[in-house]
């Protein structure tokens, strides 16, 4: 593991980086650390959803965190974040960087940012993975969908980024980054789902093929995907109204996959005197080439005891899967909404709630398309009302309780469900953190 | 649709007027260094000071905040009345810049007497204390704007 982690160039400037501004002080002084480990129970009826066997319920929900930071000078940061999670049959508690980066702040209104950092595509997306900051234990799923979450993690590349007071008219503080995303999880929920669908798409098609008597995908090998030239965007505008803040946020991407389709035939059997048919195992390359672009508009109020958030996110992927010599477009336009408020009744106690609503073809909201395609309308959204008590049992152990209200099934993974989905379900989550 | 805009705007008015007149009875005093040029700041810059919005004081100073401890009652209603938060949500909100990367808290420390002292040694130091108590030397009181 630590050989792994060595071998990481970002890890090693950090470390560089570390090890020379605390000779530089001769102190540990301004070493900051910080980390949390939680677990979680939890539980679906109707469908499998987040975690394969989610149905029998599931302790397989946990994460820890080791944050390393320090000040060498008042105008320099760097820091980096080692995070490991278990995710179902994803993850397992394999340890990443989630961020090492270097930041000089040269002004409140000019900064920079080199290395491995978190990007503002959304309102709360550089803290997604970190639920003591909240009430709910799931950020809204309709822009936060977990199994995107491989390509949202971080950027590895460079920021600009500041904060402009303006008199009379509150703050405008804005981002921007360039650079890639690093995928660290080649088996992600986010790619499995969509090789699984490929490639039974495939099959499907070859066993009409005369002389075939069936095929079958038989699973996917060499399986490879990344994401370049992320561009991101972010401009908020922290209002005279205190603590209501509303933004913008943009953000674009190349994705690239490329994996191998592996597909059993069945022929008819040559030999008359042996019937038993003949399996041939085809390899089919897949190579996938997109442009993904999401707009997100989001506003926040903060006053007193009360939270009030919402966002609303129009995304679109379009581009090019290659099978083999066949060639198909794909655009998908995806739109998704929520709004939220949280209320804290006192230094123990939080309650919050969301309506959550995520549209995987923003035109066919309806799912009419569907319908005549042969399946069932509700294949196309996925609205979630869900509500959360918080219990800050002491100052660094955290308990939650979650419950969801789910109907449709946009969001569900077909690999979970292989008979299909149920229209309406119910998703209770638990979980313990401890903080330091 | 023009008497509902009109609504709206002086709804707006009203929020505005109500989250800025909030400072006019305070049971601290927020206070820098002696040696700090600035002698009033508004809420908002106050709050900028301890949320790290800004950093430097117009002569260039790194700005040096100080906090009481969470469980202080100065502290929830400076966090109250300046920060317009509950002092879990002020929590919160460094948990979130520290595991995002972005930042660190303020230093926290017991009572009064060390707010004191820290001002008193960092020439960009400000920290509150409550209004009872006496600052001395090499402190100096700030009004708000």
């Amino acid at each position: 593991m630590l050989k792994n982690l060595l071998r990481n160039k970002i890890l090693l400037l950090f470390l560089i980086l570390l090890t020379t501004s605390i000779f530089a002080q001769g102190t540990l002084d301004n070493l900051s650390i910080h980390g949390f480990v939680s677990r979680g129970y939890l539980k679906t009826t109707n469908n499998n959803y987040l975690l394969a066997d989610s149905k029998d319920g599931s302790l397989e929900y946990g994460e820890a965190t080791l944050s390393f930071m320090a000040m060498p000078s008042s105008k320099l940061g760097i820091g980096a974040q080692l995070y490991a999670r278990d995710f179902g049959s994803d993850d397992n508690f394999f340890v990443i960087i989630d961020w090492a980066y270097g930041d000089y702040r040269w002004y409140d209104y000019l900064g920079f940012r080199v290395g491995r950092f978190k990007n503002a595509t959304s309102l709360y997306s550089k803290i997604r993975d970190i639920d003591i900051t909240r009430v709910p234990i799931l950020l809204p799923q309709s822009v936060y969908d977990e199994s995107g979450r491989d390509l949202a993690l971080a950027i590895d590349g460079v920021g600009l980024y500041g904060r402009i007071p303006v008199s009379g008219l509150g703050d405008f503080e804005y981002e921007a980054s360039y650079g890639g995303y690093n995928i660290f999880n080649q088996r992600s929920k986010l790619f499995t789902e969509q090789y699984y669908t490929i490639s039974s798409d495939i099959a499907a098609g070859m066993s009409g093929i005369p002389g075939i008597i069936s095929a079958n995908s038989i699973g996917e090998s060499n399986a490879k995907a990344k994401v370049e030239d992320v561009m991101v965007v972010n401009l908020t505008w922290h209002t005279p109204l205190q603590g209501f803040k509303t933004g913008f946020s943009y953000n674009t991407s190349k994705f690239k996959w490329a994996f191998e389709s592996n597909i059993q035939m069945l022929f008819p059997s040559p030999d008359p005197t042996n019937p038993t048919p003949v399996e041939v195992v085809q390899t089919i390359p897949v190579l996938g080439d997109f442009d993904i672009g999401t707009k997100t508009f989001f506003g926040e109020w903060q006053f007193n005891k009360f939270t009030l958030a919402g966002e609303y996110r129009k995304y679109v992927i379009e581009g090019i899967t290659t099978m083999d010599i066949t060639e198909s477009d794909i655009r998908i336009p995806r739109e998704s909404y929520y709004g939220m408020g949280a209320y804290q009744f006192n230094s123990w106690f939080a309650l919050s709630g969301y309506y959550s609503v995520f549209y995987s073809n923003s035109d066919d909201k309806d799912g009419d398309l569907l319908v005549a395609a042969g399946k069932p309308d509700y294949y196309a959204w996925q609205k979630d009302l869900c509500f959360t008590a918080r219990f800050d049992l002491t100052q660094n152990w955290i308990f939650k309780m979650e419950y969801h209200a789910i109907n449709g099934a946009g969001q569900l993974s077909q690999d979970f469900n292989a008979d299909g989905f149920e229209k309406d379900m119910g998703l209770f989550i638990l979980k313990s953190t401890f903080h330091f | 649709m023009k008497i509902k805009m009109k609504l709206i705007y002086y709804i707006v008015l009203f929020l505005i007027v109500l989250s800025t007149t909030l400072t006019a009875q305070t049971s601290f005093k927020v206070i820098v260094n002696a040696a700090n040029p600035v002698s009033s700041l508004s809420k908002m810059e106050v709050q900028r000071c301890f949320l790290k919005k800004t950093t430097q004081w117009e002569d260039g100073t790194q700005i040096q905040p100080v906090d009481l401890k969470s469980d202080s009652p100065v502290r929830e209603q400076f966090t109250k009345d300046i920060l317009n938060k509950t002092v879990s949500a002020v929590k919160s909100y460094w948990q979130g810049q520290i595991f995002s990367g972005s930042g660190l808290p303020p230093q926290e420390v017991a009572n009064d007497r060390a707010v004191l002292e820290y001002v008193r040694n960092n020439p960009g130091g400000i920290g509150y204390v409550s209004r009872s108590t006496s600052v001395g030397s090499g402190i100096k009181v700030l009004t708000f704007k």
